[in-house]
């Protein structure tokens, strides 16, 4: 699978950057050949909000930075993968400025069935691979990090999605094994179904709607 | 006397979640709180507006974040400055040192500092606001700080950036709320259930709402020239 990593790994975070180094590892293990981008060294404005990669020059944002750049191998990989530490649960800021210069990749109408999100801008979309990093376990940002996964994955379009969080405390090894699994899951989309994973992993071949999942988990 | 500091995550100049942050801000005002409001967008790029941040975080008895929901979280500059503001090991700027140290006041007797948020987005459901919410919880216990709550506040595309009193009979609910809000906070509360549960209603029904959006793209799409390139798909591999 064509694959595409976002990196949020912040300078000099050696323990964050043994999380990233276990992943890179595992999709190596797979086989997949991979494009990296550290979004911490690329040059890229947070979104300005103002819709005009909607409705002045759909499907682009009208900045021309990288975010282009990344916005377009994303959309042609077969499987994008983010990686970034939680604060407080959510992506970090360099990966959320990625996310958020991305909604160039759906198109501004609305789906209504179930919760409202946009309509698809292109036919197909890579799967999706969210790893969080904690430098011990969180289970609070944990839950919320599933959940944040989840929306993207089924605000973004994606055919298939998994969320791990890699703890500092681990072994190299264990956090590859975890990303392995999560890899091998996504591959096999049909096999992945609805289920725990290992060490913390949560995924679903196809994205359901957050609301009626949030509820059958209560 | 009491002092709030409001955080806008809005990039934009006018926005909905600026307009009701402020209108928590009269809400408190009126019962004697003084209050000081700061566009988090660029803010942190220079060393003078990190003082500033700092600053007047340190200095505020409760820090409100009025915010729209960027791809189901908060915007990057928002968490950028919640990043900041925790110490957390993601910011660079602090260099993980941990909630500022000035924040912690231990003396017997101090009155805890609050935080609380309120969030917008243009999808119909207030829910599409859950998220941001929790990780502001999480802010709020990493920087030790007491949680207020927040409020969540779907299909803002309906209101005008302008004021709750364009729209006065559609906004009624939503006014109460905020006026719920801002007397609990003032006396050190929390954001009572009940204005959550009114900042959640919708404005319009979702079969009105989707429509009424839609007109909108199309109305900017035209302006903008770009009214029969709305699918386009520039990246897409021929």
């Amino acid at each position: 699978m064509r694959t595409v990593l976002l990196d949020g790994t912040p300078p000099g975070n050696d323990a964050c950057r043994q999380g990233l180094d276990a992943l890179r590892r595992a999709v190596s293990d797979a086989g997949h050949p991979l494009e990296c981008f550290s979004l911490f060294e690329l040059p890229m404005a947070p979104c300005r909000g103002c819709f005009a990669c909607w409705t002045a020059t759909p499907g682009r944002c009208p900045v021309p930075d990288a975010a282009e750049v990344v916005a377009r191998a994303v959309i042609n990989s077969e499987l994008t993968v983010v990686f970034s530490p939680l604060p407080f649960g959510v992506w970090n800021h360099v990966v959320k400025k990625a996310l958020d210069r991305m909604i160039c990749l759906v198109s501004p109408h609305f789906v209504a069935a179930g919760l409202t999100r946009h309509r698809k801008r292109y036919p197909v979309y890579p799967a999706f691979l969210g790893v969080g990093w904690l430098p011990g376990p969180d289970p609070e940002a944990q839950a919320v990090f599933a959940r944040l996964v989840e929306h993207n994955a089924y605000n973004l379009c994606v055919p298939a999605w998994r969320a791990v969080v890699l703890t500092g405390e681990k072994p190299w090894a264990a956090s590859r094994e975890v990303c392995r699994a999560a890899l091998g899951a996504l591959e096999h989309p049909d096999r992945a179904g609805h289920a725990t994973g290992p060490a913390g992993g949560i995924g679903c071949a196809r994205p359901e709607n957050p609301d009626q999942s949030e509820r059958s988990r209560r | 006397m009491s002092k709030a500091l409001l955080l806008l995550g809005s990039p934009r100049n006018t926005s909905v979640s600026r307009m009701l942050g402020e209108t928590l801000l009269a809400g408190l005002a009126k019962r004697g709180w003084e209050s000081q409001t700061l566009q988090l967008t660029g803010l942190l790029e220079a060393q003078e507006g990190r003082a500033r941040l700092a600053g007047e975080f340190l200095g505020a008895d409760l820090v409100i974040l009025a915010s729209p929901v960027y791809v189901d979280a908060p915007p990057a500059p928002v968490v950028h400055a919640l990043e900041f503001l925790a110490g957390n090991p993601a910011s660079p700027a602090r260099d993980g040192a941990g909630p500022l140290p000035e924040a912690r006041d231990a003396s017997p007797g101090a009155r805890p500092r609050h935080f609380a948020a309120v969030f917008t987005c243009g999808f119909p459901e207030a829910s599409h606001t859950d998220i941001c919410l929790d990780a502001c919880r999480l802010f709020a216990r990493d920087a030790e700080l007491a949680w207020a709550g927040g409020l969540g506040v779907g299909g803002a595309g309906a209101l005008d950036p302008r004021g709750l009193g364009r729209r006065s009979g559609m906004t009624a609910n939503l006014r109460s709320a905020l006026e719920l809000a801002a007397a609990s906070l003032a006396v050190g509360g929390d954001i009572p259930a009940e204005a959550r549960r009114l900042a959640a209603k919708p404005f319009v029904p979702r079969w009105l709402y989707i429509p009424m959006a839609e007109i909108g793209w199309l109305a900017q799409a035209f302006k903008r020239g770009a009214l029969f390139k709305l699918d386009g798909t520039p990246f897409r591999k021929s």
